[in-house]
């Protein structure tokens, strides 16, 4: 993988979810996060599929009556105004990536994304991270 | 009847946001619902909706 550009960022669901809600280990993770998003100079990516997971934790939380549809509503309200470039992945890459380090093809194409437009991959779950290194120690 | 074109400079201006100005407002809408989230009970923790994210059933 080139060197990374250092105002390319890729943000995934959980790093994004992290400026939104409570830490249940109290991190300093989603204040990390929010200072990335307030950049001006930072240029934010994510995959299609961000919307999909937003979509599903939205929909799960008012199964729960985790949520009540004002909040969803104001939950997608922010979701509208973040300063996110979301873009298809390439289908091709995505399953290479997703083969060659064993990962599913939903983290694959936060891997992909990062790939194709040489950005750090900003994300929580352990092994997106794990996986996003791999791909950083071992190219192609 | 013809019309009558305004000069530009009448009317209401529209002003363009900076790319800061909208980055604050995004910041500022977070944090309203971050505070709304931590005034419940049970407040929703990243985990919990990451979870519920990242099923697919």
């Amino acid at each position: 993988m080139p060197e990374l550009l250092t105002n390319q960022y890729v943000l995934d669901a959980s790093a994004l979810l992290s400026t939104l809600y409570k830490d249940e280990r109290e991190s300093k993770h989603g204040q990390i996060i929010t200072a990335i998003i307030k950049n001006p100079k930072n240029r934010l990516f994510c995959p299609s599929i961000i919307r999909y997971e937003f979509g599903n934790n939205l929909r799960t939380s008012l199964k729960n009556g985790r949520l009540s549809f004002p909040e969803a509503k104001a939950f997608i309200k922010v979701f509208l105004k973040w300063p996110l470039k979301i873009f298809e992945v390439d289908l091709h890459t995505t399953l290479h990536l997703a083969i060659k380090y064993n990962t599913t093809y939903y983290d694959a194409s936060y891997l992909s994304l990062s790939y194709a437009k040489n950005a750090q991959l900003i994300s929580i779950d352990k092994n997106l991270i794990r996986a996003f290194s791999s791909v950083q120690n071992n190219p192609s | 009847m013809k019309n009558i074109k305004r000069p530009k400079t009448q009317g209401k201006q529209k002003t363009k946001k900076t790319e800061a100005q909208k980055r604050k407002e995004v910041i500022k809408l977070m944090e309203e619902f971050r505070q709304m989230n931590l005034k419940k009970e049970n407040p929703i923790t990243w985990q919990e909706a990451y979870r519920y994210a990242r099923t697919f059933d």
